[in-house]
């Protein structure tokens, strides 16, 4: 019986079109017996056929007519679907009346369609009119602001079960504005929170943020904020954060991994902290709340902000921080304020991408971070026009390493650009470490850009692997 | 070893941990211990075979990095991402692997994603539904009718009032 379905599938998929008479040849020849097995193994699609009006030679058609798929239960459909592009989703309407409303029910909306804003807003309501059941994901990615409609639709996407909300727009000077509607209650069920390119007046992030009480992921990129970002998320548990904003309070007591980048072109935040001298000190205001951390990325004016003020006596220690990336200079207020952070943190295993190595000459820094270091990694990018600056002090800084940290077990360089350079000398450094080893990394192009996933880190391609003895 | 009875009587012995890669199978055993012989109504021998050959590749890939991690720590040479870049590698095989597996006529894939579906095997529902997705991406409404048998049950004109209501898909 497999044999001769499966002769049936073969022809009719070579022969495309012409399926109908070649089917029809084949059941000339086939017997009542071969039929009837059939029928026990298509019993669904022979059920639904049924309940159709069928022509006078019905029984040939039942069985010629192997439409699987649109007789799949529809929670089945609906995972098939999932998986599509939201406009062949819709697309699907036309194929069979068996098909009509299946794109209905799906629980995830991704809208990246390129179209006018007033187009985008009509297709965005439409969809959500006819939309039913609940919407777990939805997805805006544009280049206009749809000011007017995105109040609504956060209203309407708060009463559908939202758990996974991004919106996503072009970056420009505040003028993606988020009217939050006067009937807004808050996203009670909402895990994933991501905003880009936006401005929230009146209504304000602080308020947002408070009210989705499940939030375990946000990303906050490219906003201004006038005075305090406060993030007051008691399940928040990964949080990246890029924009400008004066002063920053994270009461987020389970966060694991955070990324905060302040990239501020006037530098209002300085004559913010310089005017509202309070009782706390910066880093104790931003960091002094995260006693979970176990992976810290801080960027760009960021170490300049927590530098600003005299550091704090009574930081709590960061017993889970394992993994810290850090951008920083040479400052001495810079210098001290890391210093700082370090004698917090004693288990860092992890170290990220050390820019000047110089920073490492000082011996207090080395004595209370390198004392636990386990695994540095360093990006090598050959191309770039510093890279002869870039070798050396990366040669510098590994010699450093290698000679000071007693527990080190690896020290990757990861190629950012596939031109591994000579590293040969790496052999013949001094090494405090017995366990210690050399790892080339080649970084695959899958693995560029930002990863939102702070817990995890992944090498998509181990390269070469030395066991230096 | 259990033995599944697939819808035809035909009998597989597989290990525990193979049969356990279905949800409902592992519910089975954890109510009752006893349990050596499983019927399974809805699953023909053809399909269970090719579902227990996905449970079984899976099973032996997960054991072999539990074992390669083991053996580092006992080792003592491991360190943290020693084992996230092989299980990384294994990974991208197992990726590959699936992919073959996959290469499959329309009726087994239907049947199979029944299958996945009714052993609760997340994995394979999955995989399996991705790649009917993948059939479909790209594809005209004409093009999908075709390769599925889909008959087109609408007349021209109702045809055309179903494209009205979402005009930006049909672009």
């Amino acid at each position: 019986m497999n044999r001769i379905r499966k002769a049936i599938g073969t022809t009719s998929k070579a022969n495309g079109k012409k399926g109908s008479s070649l089917m029809e040849a084949i059941l000339a020849i086939s017997t009542v017996e071969v039929f009837s097995d059939f029928l026990g193994h298509v019993e669904i699609d022979f059920k639904l056929s049924m309940d159709r009006p069928q022509p006078q030679e019905s029984r040939v058609n039942i069985d010629l007519n192997l439409d699987y798929i649109s007789n799949l239960p529809a929670d089945l459909k609906e995972k098939i679907l999932v998986k599509l592009p939201l406009k062949e989703v819709v697309r699907t309407s036309i194929l069979s009346s068996k098909w009509i409303d299946s794109w209905t029910s799906i629980p995830n909306l991704v809208f990246e369609e390129n179209c006018t804003e007033s187009g985008l807003i009509k297709l965005v309501d439409q969809v959500l009119l006819v939309h039913n059941g609940p919407i777990e994901k939805f997805t805006l990615a544009s280049k206009h602001a749809c000011n007017e409609a995105i109040g609504r639709w956060m209203l309407i996407l708060s009463r559908n079960g939202i758990r996974d909300l991004e919106l996503c727009f072009q970056r420009k000077k505040r003028c993606n504005i988020i009217n939050v509607s006067r009937f807004f209650n808050g996203f009670s069920l909402l895990h994933t929170l991501h905003l880009s390119s936006f401005h929230m007046p009146g209504f304000g992030i602080e308020k947002l943020v408070s009210c989705c009480p499940l939030l375990e992921s946000l990303s906050l990129c490219n906003f201004v904020q006038q005075g305090c970002l406060r993030i007051l998320a008691p399940n928040l548990t990964i949080l990246n954060i890029y924009g400008d904003f004066h002063d920053i309070c994270l009461e987020t007591p389970k966060l694991i991994g955070g990324c905060i980048c302040l990239c501020s072109s006037s530098g209002d935040y300085q004559e913010f902290s310089l005017e509202n001298h309070g009782k706390e000190s910066n880093i104790k205001r931003a960091l002094g709340r995260l006693s979970n951390i176990q992976q810290l990325e801080l960027c760009l004016n960021f170490f300049d902000y927590l530098a600003m003020r005299p550091i704090s006596e009574d930081l709590p220690v960061f017993n889970h921080l394992t993994e810290i990336f850090v951008q920083l200079s040479t400052y001495p207020e810079d210098i001290a304020t890391i210093l700082c952070l370090f004698q917090n943190a004693p288990n860092i295993k992890f170290l990220d991408e050390p820019h000047d190595p110089a920073l490492w000459e000082s011996k207090a820094i080395r004595d209370c971070l390198f004392k636990h270091l386990e695994v540095v990694d360093v990006m090598y990018a050959r191309a770039s026009e510093l890279s002869l600056r870039c070798f050396k002090s990366m040669l510098e800084f590994a010699k450093l390493v290698l000679s000071t940290a007693p527990l080190l077990e690896e020290f990757n360089i990861i190629d950012l650009e596939d031109s591994m350079g000579s590293f040969e000398m790496l052999e013949f450094f001094p090494r405090l470490s017995k366990k210690a080893k050399i790892v080339f990394v080649k970084r695959g192009d899958e693995e560029s850009g930002a990863d939102l996933n702070a817990t995890q880190r992944v090498f998509s391609h181990p390269y070469e692997f030395k066991n230096l003895k | 070893m259990i033995t599944l009875t697939s819808s035809d009587g035909v009998q597989f012995d597989v290990r525990e941990a193979v049969a356990k890669e279905s949800q409902i199978i592992r519910d089975m055993i954890q109510d009752d211990c006893v349990i050596t012989n499983i019927p399974l109504a809805n699953v023909n021998h053809k399909i269970l075979s090719i579902v227990l050959e996905y449970c079984q590749m899976h099973v032996d890939k997960t054991e072999m990095e539990v074992n390669a991690s083991k053996h580092q720590t006992t080792t003592g040479e491991g360190s943290s991402s020693v084992p996230v870049a092989l299980k990384v590698s294994s990974n991208k095989n197992l990726n590959d692997w699936d992919k073959e597996f996959i290469n499959v006529d329309l009726d087994t894939l239907y049947d199979l994603i029944l299958a996945a579906n009714y052993l609760n095997i997340s994995g394979l529902l999955n995989l399996t539904t991705q790649a009917a997705a993948d059939i479909i991406k790209g594809k005209t409404t004409e093009e999908i009718r075709a390769t599925f048998n889909i008959k087109n049950d609408f007349t021209p004109e109702e045809e055309a009032a179903i494209r009205k209501e979402n005009p930006w898909a049909f672009e």
